[in-house]
């Protein structure tokens, strides 16, 4: 069985089993994650990345198995409680009517207030902080929707921020962003000191940002560990299908991937 | 005007037009009453306001009843008619995140029509209670059967599919009862689904004004839920937002709304279609100062369409719901022309 061990663990999977529609996606999953920690999640196309994340933000049910936030069951306090403890960020996001950028980021409140209460003082402050956090004050005002993709995860961010989470789950969030861009979110996400669980595309990204990383490939989880441990050129064989080399990147020592491409194919 | 910058605008002009609101629904209904075929000033208005607060009245004059009994409850029946159309659209907007759903989206009014022409033809009435239990049993079965097509989770598609079938359903039986029946039940019925106010009675007012009030109060109370809806399900969900619920509960609200309204104002459209699209345009987006504006705006714009309605033509009045879907449908075909470039 492949575990991170810890002490404490404020997440931790076990023996988790996922089925829709009569198909299994997500068999005998079984990690936990410790505080403070980054942790990406790898894998091929369809190898159930979302649905692990859904289960773990509380919006697939394990079929079989728990996750436990703080030793908790999640399926066994309210959605409310769970969001004040987990924030997340998601790969796309909605744009109806024009909302604009200081509205998305207050929504961060949403968990925190009661029913008929309305922003206090210190709420705005929270949310012009959270804003500042991310550099976008100067676009406070706009709608949400006119932003670049990247502003748009910016402002996730600050909504998250906002939301004061122990934990942070995000899937894929730099799909679609161009390169500067997705180095800009997971330095965000990194700074801000909280766990952090994200299933991330770029294999080199996973391996400059996260202190452990997790494998799955066909719904289970393959291989997890500190990212040269699980970033070989044997399981890239095995689960990504790809010929590379994994040497060291030349500035910050982690795991570098260089694919092989076939030149000679490409050259024709 | 670029959009970013109107949007900025939007959110600094909140307490003005706020403000002005409230100004212009403490001085309408005053004006509106004044306002009609028998000329009564604002003096006359004042001063049998005057007696019914100090004194009994107890032999009031001609315009003292007109002002007491005719006009001051249609007008109220219109501003609660009005807010309460207008702020069961914006849940309906906001819950299928779909900025062109309306109450009638569901069937309810289809629903509503057939109760009140099935009321008429076997009960003969016009007026009253029956025809108003009758319409709102109609649109609660519309409702029913929408919702129980709405699967699980409560599916948006589902529903708007739902709810054209239901709508045609009951358009259809309530021709059939129309076609059955003797001219004058048609009469009758024409006249209840054109949408008027003239019927406005002071007894009448009670269950319109809990009912919109029970309305404004949930929906401010979950102000907060309904912004974080926009962000879409999912999203909304880790925010805690229990979306299905949610949406449950304020799509039986709007109805709750819709179908008392319908049942004692008869067919009087649009109003949630194009007010909370006018308040997002002056005022941004859902926050609870937004959703009050958009229950205060309809409001107005039911009291002032009425005022119209009453003074267009000498000597007859013309049915209320022809003016607002007059309005409203001008409006839309000028919206979606506006949109024919952006959102294809």
């Amino acid at each position: 069985m492949s575990r991170i061990d810890s002490d404490q663990p404020v997440i931790h999977v076990q023996n988790l089993h996922w089925y829709a529609n009569g198909k299994t996606i997500l068999q005998d999953i079984d990690f936990a994650i410790a505080k403070g920690q980054f942790v990406g999640l790898i894998g091929p196309n369809g190898a159930g990345k979302s649905s692990l994340l859904r289960c773990l933000y509380r919006i697939n049910r394990p079929s079989e198995g728990q996750v436990l936030l703080n030793g908790r069951d999640i399926w066994r306090t309210s959605l409310k409680q769970n969001a004040q403890e987990v924030a997340v960020i998601l790969q796309e996001n909605g744009d109806y009517f024009g909302i604009a950028v200081t509205d998305v980021v207050a929504m961060g409140l949403t968990p925190h207030k009661s029913l008929f209460s309305t922003d206090t003082l210190e709420d705005k402050q929270r949310v012009q902080r959270a804003l500042d956090q991310v550099g976008l004050s100067e676009l406070a005002d706009k709608p949400f929707a006119q932003l670049s993709g990247g502003e748009k995860q910016r402002v996730m961010v600050a909504r998250a921020i906002v939301q004061q989470p122990s934990v942070l789950l995000m899937d894929e969030p730099t799909n679609h962003l161009d390169v500067h861009y997705q180095i800009e979110v997971l330095q965000l996400a990194r700074s801000l000191g909280i766990t952090v669980f994200a299933s991330i595309h770029d294999l080199n990204l996973a391996a400059a940002f996260c202190d452990q990383l997790l494998l799955i490939n066909q719904g289970r989880l393959v291989s997890c560990g500190a990212p040269a441990d699980v970033l070989t050129e044997a399981n890239l064989l095995t689960h990504f299908r790809t010929h590379a080399q994994v040497d060291r990147h030349p500035l910050s020592g982690c795991p570098r991937i260089s694919y092989d491409y076939d030149t000679s194919l490409l050259k024709d | 005007m670029p959009q970013f910058m109107r949007a900025q605008l939007a959110l600094v002009r909140q307490p003005i037009i706020i403000t002005v609101l409230v100004a212009l629904v403490l001085l309408s209904p005053l004006l509106a009453i004044a306002i009609g075929t028998a000329k009564i000033s604002m003096l006359d208005v004042l001063s049998t306001y005057g007696c019914h607060l100090t004194t009994a009245c107890a032999e009031p004059d001609l315009t003292q009843r007109i002002v007491w009994e005719l006009r001051t409850p249609r007008v109220l029946l219109a501003f609660i008619t009005g807010a309460g159309l207008a702020l069961a659209g914006a849940l309906l907007q906001t819950v299928t995140r779909n900025p062109l759903a309306d109450p009638y989206l569901f069937g309810v009014s289809n629903g509503a029509s057939f109760g009140a022409v099935v009321v008429i033809s076997t009960l003969g009435a016009t007026v009253g209670i029956g025809m108003v239990m009758g319409a709102f049993i109609g649109s609660a079965i519309s409702v029913t059967i929408v919702m129980a097509l709405a699967g699980r989770g409560v599916q948006i598609e589902r529903m708007l599919l739902a709810g054209v079938a239901v709508a045609y359903m009951f358009s259809a039986a309530t021709s059939l009862v129309l076609y059955s029946s003797d001219p004058e039940v048609t009469v009758n019925y024409l006249f209840w689904a054109l949408g008027s106010l003239a019927r406005a009675e002071w007894n009448q007012l009670p269950l319109p004004f809990l009912v919109v009030s029970l309305g404004l109060i949930v929906t401010l109370a979950f102000h907060r839920q309904l912004r974080a809806v926009l962000s879409g399900e999912e999203s909304a969900q880790t925010l805690g937002v229990n979306v299905s619920r949610l949406r449950l509960g304020m799509l039986f609200l709007a109805s709750l709304m819709t179908a008392t309204l319908v049942a004692y104002t008869g067919g009087i459209g649009f109003i949630g279609l194009m007010i909370p699209h006018v308040v997002r345009r002056l005022m941004g987006v859902n926050n609870a100062k937004t959703l009050v504006a958009t229950a205060l705006l309809g409001g107005l714009f039911l009291v002032w369409v009425d005022v119209v309605a009453r003074t267009l033509m000498e000597n007859q009045e013309m049915p209320v719901g022809i003016i607002t879907a007059g309005i409203g449908s001008f409006f839309f075909l000028a919206v979606l022309y506006r949109r024919r470039w952006i959102d294809g």
